[in-house]
Protein backbone atom coordinates (compact mmCIF):
# COMPACT_ATOMS: atom_id res chain seq x y z
CA UNK A 1 0.00 0.00 0.00
CA UNK A 2 1.36 3.37 -0.63
CA UNK A 3 -0.03 6.90 0.83
CA UNK A 4 0.40 10.37 -0.23
CA UNK A 5 3.80 11.10 1.72
CA UNK A 6 2.67 15.14 1.59
CA UNK A 7 -0.42 14.15 3.73
CA UNK A 8 0.81 14.73 6.82
CA UNK A 9 -2.36 14.75 8.87
CA UNK A 10 -2.52 11.54 7.33
CA UNK A 11 0.49 10.69 8.41
CA UNK A 12 0.78 11.77 12.01
CA UNK A 13 -2.63 10.04 12.87
CA UNK A 14 -1.36 6.69 11.48
CA UNK A 15 1.79 7.45 13.61
CA UNK A 16 -0.01 8.18 16.59
CA UNK A 17 -1.89 5.36 16.43
CA UNK A 18 1.06 2.82 15.59
CA UNK A 19 2.75 4.08 18.26
CA UNK A 20 0.10 3.77 21.23
CA UNK A 21 0.01 0.13 20.00
CA UNK A 22 3.83 -0.27 20.10
CA UNK A 23 3.66 1.28 23.63
CA UNK A 24 1.16 -0.72 24.82
CA UNK A 25 3.55 -4.26 23.95
CA UNK A 26 6.34 -2.50 25.28
CA UNK A 27 4.85 -1.61 28.52
CA UNK A 28 4.07 -5.24 28.38
CA UNK A 29 7.36 -7.20 27.57
CA UNK A 30 9.75 -4.12 29.25
CA UNK A 31 8.70 -5.67 32.93
CA UNK A 32 9.43 -9.01 31.94
CA UNK A 33 12.57 -8.13 30.42
CA UNK A 34 13.14 -6.00 33.34
CA UNK A 35 13.16 -8.86 35.93
CA UNK A 36 15.13 -11.10 33.75
CA UNK A 37 17.81 -8.55 33.50
CA UNK A 38 18.08 -7.71 37.33
CA UNK A 39 18.54 -11.77 37.92
CA UNK A 40 21.32 -12.01 35.40
CA UNK A 41 22.98 -8.56 36.55
CA UNK A 42 23.31 -10.03 39.79
CA UNK A 43 24.14 -13.33 38.82
CA UNK A 44 27.04 -12.04 36.53
CA UNK A 45 28.25 -9.33 38.59
CA UNK A 46 28.16 -11.39 41.85
CA UNK A 47 32.06 -11.20 42.04
CA UNK A 48 31.83 -7.52 41.84
CA UNK A 49 29.12 -6.60 43.98
CA UNK A 50 29.76 -8.89 47.09
CA UNK A 51 27.31 -7.05 49.60
CA UNK A 52 24.57 -7.83 46.67
CA UNK A 53 23.86 -3.80 46.89
CA UNK A 54 20.54 -4.17 44.73
CA UNK A 55 20.31 -2.05 41.44
CA UNK A 56 18.43 1.62 41.92
CA UNK A 57 16.97 1.63 38.56
CA UNK A 58 13.65 1.02 37.74
CA UNK A 59 12.41 -1.33 35.33
CA UNK A 60 11.51 1.99 33.21
CA UNK A 61 15.20 1.79 32.48
CA UNK A 62 16.56 2.56 29.06
CA UNK A 63 13.62 3.95 28.56
CA UNK A 64 14.78 6.44 26.09
CA UNK A 65 16.49 3.62 23.85
CA UNK A 66 13.05 2.50 23.47
CA UNK A 67 11.00 5.23 22.69
CA UNK A 68 13.29 6.41 20.16
CA UNK A 69 13.39 2.81 18.55
CA UNK A 70 9.48 2.66 18.64
CA UNK A 71 9.38 6.22 17.22
CA UNK A 72 11.30 5.63 14.49
CA UNK A 73 9.51 2.17 13.77
CA UNK A 74 6.12 4.31 14.13
CA UNK A 75 7.27 6.81 11.72
CA UNK A 76 8.58 4.43 9.08
CA UNK A 77 5.59 1.97 9.32
CA UNK A 78 3.04 5.84 9.25
CA UNK A 79 4.97 6.69 5.71
CA UNK A 80 4.59 3.06 4.01
CA UNK A 81 5.47 3.75 0.67
CA UNK A 82 7.95 1.67 -1.78
CA UNK A 83 10.94 2.86 -0.69
CA UNK A 84 10.27 1.66 2.93
CA UNK A 85 8.95 -1.90 1.84
CA UNK A 86 11.88 -1.95 0.20
CA UNK A 87 14.01 -0.69 3.02
CA UNK A 88 12.39 -3.40 5.14
CA UNK A 89 12.78 -6.06 2.32
CA UNK A 90 16.61 -5.48 2.33
CA UNK A 91 17.29 -4.87 5.70
CA UNK A 92 14.98 -6.84 7.87
CA UNK A 93 17.11 -7.54 10.58
CA UNK A 94 19.35 -4.46 10.78
CA UNK A 95 15.83 -2.78 11.48
CA UNK A 96 14.77 -5.22 14.06
CA UNK A 97 17.76 -7.04 15.02
CA UNK A 98 20.42 -4.17 15.60
CA UNK A 99 18.19 -1.95 17.49
CA UNK A 100 16.90 -4.72 19.57
CA UNK A 101 21.16 -5.29 19.82
CA UNK A 102 21.13 -1.87 20.91
CA UNK A 103 18.84 -1.70 23.43
CA UNK A 104 19.90 -5.41 24.86
CA UNK A 105 23.92 -4.43 25.39
CA UNK A 106 23.74 -0.56 26.01
CA UNK A 107 20.57 -1.46 28.85
CA UNK A 108 23.23 -3.99 30.31
CA UNK A 109 26.11 -1.67 29.56
CA UNK A 110 25.24 0.80 31.27
CA UNK A 111 23.81 -0.98 33.94
CA UNK A 112 27.24 -2.66 34.17
CA UNK A 113 29.03 0.96 34.56
CA UNK A 114 26.51 2.59 37.02
CA UNK A 115 27.32 -0.41 39.77
CA UNK A 116 31.06 0.37 38.86
CA UNK A 117 30.37 4.26 39.42
CA UNK A 118 28.54 3.80 42.81
CA UNK A 119 30.67 5.55 44.94
CA UNK A 120 33.26 6.45 42.12
CA UNK A 121 34.26 10.16 40.81
CA UNK A 122 34.98 8.96 37.78
CA UNK A 123 34.94 12.07 35.81
CA UNK A 124 35.07 9.33 32.76
CA UNK A 125 32.75 7.02 33.74
CA UNK A 126 29.61 9.49 34.62
CA UNK A 127 30.33 10.78 31.56
CA UNK A 128 29.88 7.55 29.58
CA UNK A 129 27.18 7.25 31.66
CA UNK A 130 25.38 10.73 30.32
CA UNK A 131 26.63 9.83 26.67
CA UNK A 132 24.88 6.51 26.79
CA UNK A 133 21.77 7.68 28.58
CA UNK A 134 20.98 10.94 27.49
CA UNK A 135 22.53 11.43 24.35
CA UNK A 136 23.10 8.10 22.88
CA UNK A 137 19.27 7.21 23.09
CA UNK A 138 18.40 9.53 20.66
CA UNK A 139 21.80 9.42 18.46
CA UNK A 140 22.32 6.22 17.95
CA UNK A 141 19.16 4.55 16.78
CA UNK A 142 18.33 7.64 14.67
CA UNK A 143 21.86 7.15 12.53
CA UNK A 144 21.92 3.95 12.12
CA UNK A 145 18.12 4.20 11.21
CA UNK A 146 19.38 7.33 8.97
CA UNK A 147 22.52 5.42 7.38
CA UNK A 148 20.22 2.59 6.53
CA UNK A 149 17.51 4.67 5.09
CA UNK A 150 20.23 6.70 2.99
CA UNK A 151 21.70 3.31 1.47
CA UNK A 152 18.06 2.28 0.49
CA UNK A 153 17.52 6.19 -0.71
CA UNK A 154 14.04 6.20 1.43
CA UNK A 155 14.99 8.82 2.97
CA UNK B 1 49.29 4.11 -20.28
CA UNK B 2 49.66 7.20 -17.51
CA UNK B 3 46.14 8.15 -17.81
CA UNK B 4 45.42 4.51 -17.02
CA UNK B 5 46.85 4.72 -14.01
CA UNK B 6 45.45 7.91 -12.96
CA UNK B 7 42.24 6.96 -13.49
CA UNK B 8 42.82 3.43 -11.34
CA UNK B 9 44.50 5.53 -8.62
CA UNK B 10 41.50 8.28 -9.05
CA UNK B 11 39.13 5.17 -8.76
CA UNK B 12 41.03 3.79 -5.69
CA UNK B 13 40.65 6.93 -3.92
CA UNK B 14 36.85 7.25 -4.54
CA UNK B 15 36.28 3.96 -2.87
CA UNK B 16 38.81 4.67 0.11
CA UNK B 17 36.95 7.41 0.46
CA UNK B 18 33.78 7.29 2.73
CA UNK B 19 30.43 7.89 2.03
CA UNK B 20 28.89 11.29 3.22
CA UNK B 21 25.94 10.32 5.27
CA UNK B 22 28.76 8.21 7.02
CA UNK B 23 31.00 11.11 6.73
CA UNK B 24 27.83 12.90 8.48
CA UNK B 25 27.48 10.12 11.20
CA UNK B 26 30.72 10.71 12.61
CA UNK B 27 30.91 14.04 12.51
CA UNK B 28 27.65 14.41 14.38
CA UNK B 29 29.21 11.94 17.12
CA UNK B 30 32.03 13.46 17.07
CA UNK B 31 30.20 17.27 17.94
CA UNK B 32 27.55 15.66 20.53
CA UNK B 33 30.54 13.98 22.21
CA UNK B 34 31.92 17.56 22.41
CA UNK B 35 29.00 19.05 23.64
CA UNK B 36 28.29 16.37 26.12
CA UNK B 37 31.67 16.45 27.41
CA UNK B 38 31.44 20.42 27.89
CA UNK B 39 27.99 20.08 29.73
CA UNK B 40 29.84 17.45 32.03
CA UNK B 41 32.02 19.83 33.53
CA UNK B 42 30.34 20.23 37.08
CA UNK B 43 30.10 24.83 36.76
CA UNK B 44 27.80 24.19 33.32
CA UNK B 45 25.95 21.78 35.15
CA UNK B 46 25.09 23.82 38.30
CA UNK B 47 24.65 26.76 36.55
CA UNK B 48 22.05 24.78 34.35
CA UNK B 49 20.07 22.96 37.07
CA UNK B 50 19.69 26.36 39.54
CA UNK B 51 18.72 28.96 36.83
CA UNK B 52 16.14 26.34 35.26
CA UNK B 53 15.38 25.87 39.26
CA UNK B 54 15.51 29.60 39.89
CA UNK B 55 13.51 30.31 36.80
CA UNK B 56 10.62 27.76 37.10
CA UNK B 57 9.64 28.95 40.36
CA UNK B 58 8.99 32.04 38.54
CA UNK B 59 6.81 30.88 35.46
CA UNK B 60 5.18 28.57 37.94
CA UNK B 61 4.12 31.61 40.65
CA UNK B 62 3.23 33.62 37.39
CA UNK B 63 0.82 30.78 36.43
CA UNK B 64 -0.23 30.15 40.24
CA UNK B 65 0.68 27.04 40.44
CA UNK B 66 1.98 27.28 43.98
CA UNK B 67 6.04 25.92 44.49
CA UNK B 68 8.21 26.40 46.81
CA UNK B 69 12.29 26.66 45.97
CA UNK B 70 13.88 24.72 49.27
CA UNK B 71 16.91 24.86 47.77
CA UNK B 72 19.08 25.78 44.35
CA UNK B 73 18.01 22.38 42.72
CA UNK B 74 15.18 21.25 44.36
CA UNK B 75 11.34 22.45 43.75
CA UNK B 76 8.04 21.44 45.97
CA UNK B 77 4.54 21.49 45.60
CA UNK B 78 3.17 23.55 47.69
CA UNK B 79 -0.26 22.08 47.60
CA UNK B 80 -1.98 18.61 46.36
CA UNK B 81 0.39 15.44 45.89
CA UNK B 82 3.52 18.07 47.27
CA UNK B 83 5.99 16.11 45.30
CA UNK B 84 9.28 17.18 44.94
CA UNK B 85 11.02 17.86 41.87
CA UNK B 86 15.10 17.96 42.13
CA UNK B 87 16.29 19.34 38.36
CA UNK B 88 19.02 17.34 37.09
CA UNK B 89 21.02 17.99 34.24
CA UNK B 90 18.12 16.05 31.77
CA UNK B 91 15.66 18.30 32.75
CA UNK B 92 17.52 21.41 31.93
CA UNK B 93 16.57 21.04 27.93
CA UNK B 94 20.36 20.83 27.52
CA UNK B 95 20.61 17.20 25.74
CA UNK B 96 17.93 17.69 22.67
CA UNK B 97 19.73 21.42 22.48
CA UNK B 98 23.54 19.61 22.00
CA UNK B 99 22.10 16.68 19.98
CA UNK B 100 20.10 19.25 17.29
CA UNK B 101 23.45 21.66 17.45
CA UNK B 102 25.67 18.42 16.56
CA UNK B 103 23.26 16.85 13.89
CA UNK B 104 23.35 20.41 12.24
CA UNK B 105 27.01 21.51 12.59
CA UNK B 106 27.73 18.09 11.17
CA UNK B 107 25.27 18.61 8.29
CA UNK B 108 26.94 20.28 4.91
CA UNK B 109 25.06 23.71 4.86
CA UNK B 110 26.67 27.38 4.60
CA UNK B 111 27.56 28.82 7.37
CA UNK B 112 25.27 31.28 8.08
CA UNK B 113 22.29 28.76 7.98
CA UNK B 114 24.16 26.72 10.07
CA UNK B 115 24.10 29.21 12.59
CA UNK B 116 20.05 29.96 12.77
CA UNK B 117 19.83 26.19 12.56
CA UNK B 118 21.79 26.33 16.33
CA UNK B 119 20.34 29.43 17.24
CA UNK B 120 16.66 28.24 16.25
CA UNK B 121 17.40 24.79 17.67
CA UNK B 122 18.22 26.57 21.29
CA UNK B 123 15.30 28.35 21.50
CA UNK B 124 13.22 25.13 20.77
CA UNK B 125 15.07 22.82 23.15
CA UNK B 126 14.92 25.38 25.91
CA UNK B 127 11.52 26.85 25.65
CA UNK B 128 9.91 23.43 24.76
CA UNK B 129 11.73 22.10 27.87
CA UNK B 130 10.09 24.91 29.89
CA UNK B 131 6.68 23.84 28.58
CA UNK B 132 7.43 20.29 29.73
CA UNK B 133 8.63 20.95 33.17
CA UNK B 134 5.44 23.45 33.80
CA UNK B 135 3.30 20.80 32.04
CA UNK B 136 4.07 17.93 34.50
CA UNK B 137 4.46 20.35 37.52
CA UNK B 138 0.80 21.31 36.94
CA UNK B 139 -0.49 17.07 36.37
CA UNK B 140 1.49 16.02 39.53
CA UNK B 141 -0.85 18.41 41.61
CA UNK B 142 -3.81 16.08 40.91
CA UNK B 143 -1.87 12.62 40.55
CA UNK B 144 1.82 11.07 40.66
CA UNK B 145 0.43 8.27 37.86
CA UNK B 146 -0.32 11.00 35.40
CA UNK B 147 2.89 13.03 36.25
CA UNK B 148 4.54 9.65 35.31
CA UNK B 149 3.33 8.89 32.33
CA UNK B 150 3.33 12.85 30.70
CA UNK B 151 7.43 12.24 32.01
CA UNK B 152 8.32 8.96 30.75
CA UNK B 153 6.05 8.35 27.79
CA UNK B 154 4.51 11.87 26.33
CA UNK B 155 7.17 14.48 26.57
CA UNK B 156 10.08 11.66 26.34
CA UNK B 157 8.38 10.98 22.89
CA UNK B 158 7.60 14.66 22.22
CA UNK B 159 10.99 15.78 22.70
CA UNK B 160 12.15 13.10 20.46
CA UNK B 161 10.11 14.11 17.78
CA UNK B 162 11.11 17.17 17.94
CA UNK B 163 14.45 16.80 17.56
CA UNK B 164 13.54 14.84 14.61
CA UNK B 165 11.16 17.21 13.31
CA UNK B 166 13.41 20.01 13.76
CA UNK B 167 16.16 18.79 12.19
CA UNK B 168 13.98 17.17 8.89
CA UNK B 169 12.22 21.08 8.56
CA UNK B 170 15.94 22.26 8.78
CA UNK B 171 17.75 19.75 6.28
CA UNK B 172 14.87 21.19 3.85
CA UNK B 173 14.18 24.66 4.77
CA UNK B 174 18.52 25.15 4.45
Amino acid sequence: MEINTKNYAWILLRFVIIFVLLIAFWTLLASIYAQAKMQVLQLALSWYNPSNTPFIRTPGFLQGYAITELTLLSLSLARWNKLNIKLWKQYPWSLLGVMLLLLVFFDFLSNFLELISQGSNSFFLNYTITWLLSAGSITLPFLMWLYLENKTKAL
Amino acid sequence: MKNQNKSKQKNKLAKKNLSPVLIFILMALFYISLFIFLSSLSFIQNFLTQFTAFTLEIFLQLLRIPVDLINPVTLQLASGTRLKFVIIPDCTGLYPFAILAGFILAFPAKRGKKMLGILGAFFASFSINYLRMISIMAIAIHSQRAFEIAHLLIWQTSFIILVLGYFFWWIRWK
